[in-house]
């Protein structure tokens, strides 16, 4: 009977901090105690594991205030107790064969056996977060559908886990074996095809947009060499006036020259020829873009890049995620107010670098915390998904951080990336 | 308030004095030609200095900007404007690397001018007054420290992260993130309250408290979330407060 407890005990040990580790949630000391009452009540019944399930999904939505979706919480809570079952048959199986001592028999296989499970568990999540990550972030009818074939094959696991309870054999514990590794192999390709698609996606928007600005860049050289015809001209013409003393005349050209220097939409478009500070020609494909769009409908434009722009903070991929999204966000909020204005500044100090999106808004203050809630649309589009993105995207690296502000009709966007994490 | 100016050309002074003598007749007004100059009369940091910079100097094509660097290693209270031809700005980096409080284009007409140039002296003030009689809160995050005003946070928030110990904080007009746990943080000021174990929230800034929902309100759409054996505390302190208004 205490090998049972213990046993029973370190199992719903394991399984809440791979529950915990995966799905992110934390409990606290009332639910790990529902955790364990749960368990007692368990313990005669038949069909116990179908509760323990069902009582962890509660507990979890409970704990975490419901704030992920139920197919989410069933997942997590599947995952984490199906897999630690499987894994304690499959170790009791073979253990027993290897060592008379190695099952859950006594009490050294017990804790031999559950240290082996623990580290398990926890270094295959380890091993798979950025798989999940990737995959949690794809667009939503793939997600779907890969939370549904996970639950489908965690209910397969389960109901045949319950059937063949007591007299395993090695073939029926191969099959355990084998739909395991197909299980984790399925996520881990799935993940590894959409990074690769998303790459190429890259790739080709790159391409696409560097001709883009190199036919841009032609273009602002024929305007420059226009605009230095014209004044040589003019200041021909301002030579012969002069010379003749002809006052009127004198006043007419200087006006002349004048007048197309205080035009400032002009400097906006030579600003674009900043981007020669950006060196890693995706993100100056992603900058390029979105400028390019923004002058396009309208909005007035402010670069100020002064410094060599690499990314060396983050995955590449990530980064032009992060820009577009706040890009996007910034181009969609100006063109809603009554003077569009977009300001991008990257400013370089010894051991810190930041990134300023700044847009002009059409109310005096937006409010910045519902901006960050899962889900959270406003009527045009769908800007909170975004920034839930970004935030997440950002959580990875410890050496980036996000700040957003907004008043005077301003709403500013300052990611800081510094060289070390001071801890 | 004292002045000094910075500008190579003696037309664009005078015409800067003309127009700050018209904003305030008795103005004491120092002008400088070179920035090395200006800088021996700096001695130590006053908040009552206001720089007014040019950055295309005679011999350098960014002294004002060079100058507005050295600055700040003597004077890190004084005011920074920039007053220069509009291709020159450079807003936001200056806003970060000297405070630059505002850019003015010298191709604008004395009356633009001078209006940009009274709005900044308003601004001036106001800084001066809230400084004076506003509690302030640090905030430490992984590069910089931020100083915010009390009576602008609505609540801290702890971020779901296994590892590291991090706080979300959630202002009138700010959203970042900070070191820190929430155990310190209520600490910190009378107005901070624990209510929820990832909330701390500011009970001077609170509109409404839904207790149905178990949701504090800051305004229409900023809320946090209050846990059950908060609620009975909470509202006691509510109570408190608006009786106390």
């Amino acid at each position: 009977m205490g090998i049972y407890v213990f046993g029973m005990l370190s199992t719903l040990i394991i399984e809440v901090i791979t529950l915990s580790y995966s799905s992110k949630v934390k409990f606290d000391f009332l639910h790990i105690v529902v955790f364990i009452l749960l368990m007692v009540i368990c313990i005669p019944i038949k069909i116990s594991n179908l509760i323990m399930i069902i009582g962890g999904v509660l507990i979890t939505y409970h704990q975490d205030n419901g704030r992920d979706s139920w197919l989410r919480y069933i997942i997590f809570v599947m995952y984490s107790f199906v897999t630690t079952w499987i894994l304690q048959v499959v170790l009791n199986f073979y253990g027993n064969k290897i060592y008379d001592w190695f099952n859950y028999n006594n009490y050294l296989g017990t804790l031999v056996c559950q240290s082996i499970i623990f580290l398990m568990q926890v270094g295959i999540i380890y091993w798979f977060k950025d798989s999940l990550e990737i995959l949690s972030m794809s667009d939503s009818s793939k997600k779907r559908k890969m939370e549904l074939v996970a639950i489908v094959f965690l209910a397969i696991y389960l109901i045949y886990g319950s059937t063949f309870n007591d007299n395993y054999n090695s073939w029926w514990v191969s099959i355990y074996v084998i739909g395991l590794i197909l299980f984790w192999g399925y996520i881990r390709a799935l993940a590894l095809l959409e990074t690769k698609r998303e790459l190429d996606e890259l790739k080709d928007f790159e391409l696409q947009n560097i001709e883009n600005y190199a036919n841009k860049i032609e273009e602002m050289y024929q305007g420059l060499r226009r605009f230095r015809h014209d004044y040589l001209n003019i200041l021909l013409s301002m030579d012969q006036a002069i010379k003749s003393g002809n006052l009127e005349l004198i006043e007419e050209i200087y006006t002349k020259i004048m007048e197309p220097s205080k035009e400032k939409i002009n400097a906006a478009y030579y600003d674009l020829g900043k981007l020669k500070h950006v060196k890693t020609s995706a993100i100056k494909s992603i900058l390029y873009n979105k400028f390019s769009y923004a002058t396009r409908e309208g909005v007035e434009l402010e670069i100020e890049i002064n410094d060599d722009v690499t990314i060396q903070y983050t995955r590449l991929l990530d980064a032009v995620r992060i820009l577009s999204i706040l890009l996007d966000n910034a181009i969609e909020a100006a063109l809603e107010s009554e003077e569009p204005r977009l300001l991008v500044a990257y400013i370089k100090e010894t051991d810190i670098e930041r990134v300023i999106i700044e847009n002009s808004t059409k109310v005096e203050r937006v409010e910045i915390a519902p901006l960050f809630k899962e889900n959270y649309t406003t009527k045009s589009g769908n800007r909170g998904q975004g920034l839930a993105t970004v935030k997440r995207l950002i959580g990875h690296y410890p050496n980036v951080s996000l700040k957003t502000s907004s008043r005077d009709y301003t709403f500013t966007q300052e990611l800081v990336l510094n060289k070390e994490e001071k801890r | 308030m004292k002045i000094f100016i910075l500008e190579d050309d003696s037309l664009q002074i005078l015409r800067l004095k003309l127009i700050l003598e018209s904003i305030q007749p008795n103005l004491v007004i120092q002008t400088f030609k070179e920035s090395d100059k200006l800088l021996q009369h700096i001695t130590q940091p006053d908040e009552n200095n206001i720089y007014l910079l040019d950055i295309e100097l005679k011999n350098s094509r960014y002294g004002g900007f060079e100058a507005s660097q050295r600055i700040r290693e003597i004077d890190n209270l004084g005011t920074i404007i920039f007053i220069t031809t509009h291709s020159e700005f450079m807003r936001k980096t200056y806003e970060y690397r000297v405070a630059a409080l505002d850019f003015i284009d010298k191709i604008q007409t004395n009356d633009e001018i001078k209006q940009s140039l009274v709005t900044d002296f308003q601004l001036i003030k106001e800084r001066q007054n809230l400084n004076e009689e506003t509690e302030f809160i640090e905030l430490e995050s992984n590069s910089e420290i931020f100083r915010i005003p009390v009576s602008d946070i609505y609540f801290f928030e702890t971020i779901t992260d296994l590892t590291k110990r991090k706080l979300s904080v959630y202002t009138k007009s700010q959203h970042f993130v900070v070191k820190g746990n929430l155990k310190s943080i209520e600490t910190k000021s009378d107005s901070f309250i624990r209510v929820h174990r990832s909330f701390v929230a500011n009970v001077g800034n609170i509109k409404k408290f839904d207790s149905k929902e178990k949701k504090l309100y800051f305004n229409e759409s900023t809320y946090c979330l209050v846990s059950r054996k908060n609620i009975g505390p909470l509202k006691n302190i509510l109570k408190e407060r608006f009786m106390e208004m």
